[in-house]
């Protein structure tokens, strides 16, 4: 919709009609309220309607017309989704029940038969005008509504994401994983994933989904919530998980994703995909010996392939309840050598070419328990 | 032959145009009918019908009579309307025999009716 098209300042009538006295007889009725312009065939009408477009308030059209006639303009004004707020009026000595039909059907709101009854006109159209005019006021209204709501919905979705935030911050907390493990997992996540779309455009990875799936790898984890205490923080001493135990963990994958399905609106959000993806698929392995569903090579969802290699790293490189901390080396060696479970090569490529400088942003410095802002 | 002269009110009722109709239709202009009526001799479209119907182009003569219908209708003729509409609705349904006939009696209507406006004073 062409927003200058204000209401209540169209002050001209268009006539397009090849008889003069046709012309003249509108032209007399209206002209004590509106400018008249006059056209006597379908080509220089459009021509005047085009140079006047804004400021019209009604368009008189007869059919029969060299040049161009009636139902060619119609087209025309068609095409520039004119008839929605310019109503136009067919003047026709034709009156017969296929013409009407046909007129109707191209979009005109009034046929007004010839010879004219002037006052019945001048109501019928000063009528129409006033509808079209209340029509175009509201039309405006409501868009200026829509701007506003649109405002204050990316402003829900800013708070919604910042409670999702949290919750995810608190779940975390209570792993009593060392640090900021999730922000450095979202740090992580990004780098792999810039680092991907460099050296493999074929992933499609734009730096908007980009910023999305580091924000959805926050979740990863959300499904611990429905973990037990004493198998989720099950110190060393007490060995390993037990294979039930285990079958147990493996379900933090998909409570989280009926965790995140049970958050109403999720769905509506463009992260929704993303933030399911990682957290059903995050412990899946590029050789399919991953859980919960042995997807394989790049069935994984690039987002769940990404989050897990920054997972695995962030958890060998940090001290954990049930194992010591690695070395950087240590840790990229094991990553390489697949003892964690198999990973995209294209993946791994990136994560060779860019791991050193992320150590040294996010662990060098400022590590052993420090706090990173996500 | 006696050259009539007759008033503009005189040629209406020779003309049987209804005055006062007319006139709304004119917004009251009384002007401006005047004006059109006294040009109607000068407009082409009834040389437009006779050529067309000569060459017997009865495409175009339903154009031209079709245009002489909207102007009757408007200047208030009315024999001239409702020859031009019988005309067009036999032209339409291909009865070319009665629709010479109607065209015949258009033609001697029109000259009939520029006679008229011709002796206006």
């Amino acid at each position: 919709m062409k927003d200058n098209h204000i209401p209540g300042i169209q002050k001209k009538l268009l006539i397009i009609d090849d008889t003069e006295v046709n012309r003249v007889l509108l032209r007399e009725a209206f002209c004590k309220s509106f400018n008249i312009l006059e056209a006597d065939n379908g080509i220089k009408g459009l021509s005047l309607f085009k140079k006047n477009e804004t400021q019209l308030a009604a368009i008189f059209l007869d059919i029969i017309m060299p040049e161009l006639d009636g139902f060619g303009v119609l087209l025309e004004l068609e095409k520039h989704d004119v008839l929605r707020r310019v109503p136009v009026f067919l003047i026709t000595t034709e009156a017969s029940d296929s013409v009407v039909d046909r007129a109707y059907k191209y979009g005109v709101v009034d046929v007004i038969p010839k010879p004219f009854n002037m006052e019945i006109i001048q109501r019928r159209v000063m009528n129409i005008i006033e509808l079209y005019n209340n029509r175009n006021q509201l039309e405006t209204l409501f868009n200026q509504q829509m701007h506003v709501l649109s405002d204050q919905g990316f402003r829900l979705q800013e708070n919604l994401w910042s409670i999702i935030e949290g919750l995810s911050a608190t779940v975390e907390s209570r792993s009593a994983e060392t640090g900021n493990h999730i922000a450095r997992v979202k740090n992580i996540t990004g780098e792999l994933l810039r680092s991907l779309s460099v050296s493999h455009p074929e992933y499609n990875l734009t730096e908007s989904k980009i910023e999305l799936i580091s924000r959805a790898s926050v979740l990863h984890d959300i499904g611990k919530i429905s973990i037990p205490d004493k198998i989720l923080n099950k110190p060393a001493s007490e060995g390993r998980l037990t294979p039930e135990e285990f079958e147990i963990m493996k379900t933090h994958t998909t409570n989280g994703c009926k965790l995140l399905d049970s958050i109403k609106g999720i769905k509506n959000s463009s992260i929704y995909s993303y933030c399911y993806d990682i957290c059903r698929s995050h412990h899946e392995k590029w050789d399919g010996k991953g859980y919960p569903d042995g997807l394989k090579g790049n069935d994984i969802p690039i987002s769940a392939q990404v989050v897990s290699l920054a997972d695995v790293y962030d958890a060998l490189i940090s001290k954990r309840v049930y194992k010591p901390a690695f070395s950087h080396k240590e840790a990229v060696r094991m990553i390489n050598d697949g003892e964690c479970g198999m990973f995209n090569p294209d993946l791994l490529e990136g994560f060779n070419r860019t791991i050193d400088n992320i150590y040294d942003k996010l662990y060098r410095k400022d590590f052993d328990g420090q706090t990173f802002k996500i | 032959m006696y050259h009539i002269s007759m008033t503009f009110d005189q040629a209406l009722i020779a003309l049987n145009i209804n005055r006062e109709e007319t006139l709304r239709r004119f917004s009251g202009n009384m002007e401006l009918m005047k004006h059109f009526i006294l040009q109607f001799p000068q407009d082409k479209t009834f040389d437009q019908f006779q050529k067309a119907y000569k060459e017997e182009n009865w495409k175009d003569v339903e154009n031209a009579v079709h245009t002489l219908k909207g102007i009757s209708g408007n200047l208030g003729f009315t024999a001239m309307y409702g020859l031009t509409t019988t005309l067009v609705t036999h032209i339409r349904a291909g009865d070319y025999e009665e629709a010479k006939k109607f065209a015949a009696e258009l033609t001697d209507c029109c000259k009939n009716v520029i006679k008229i406006i011709g002796q206006i004073s």
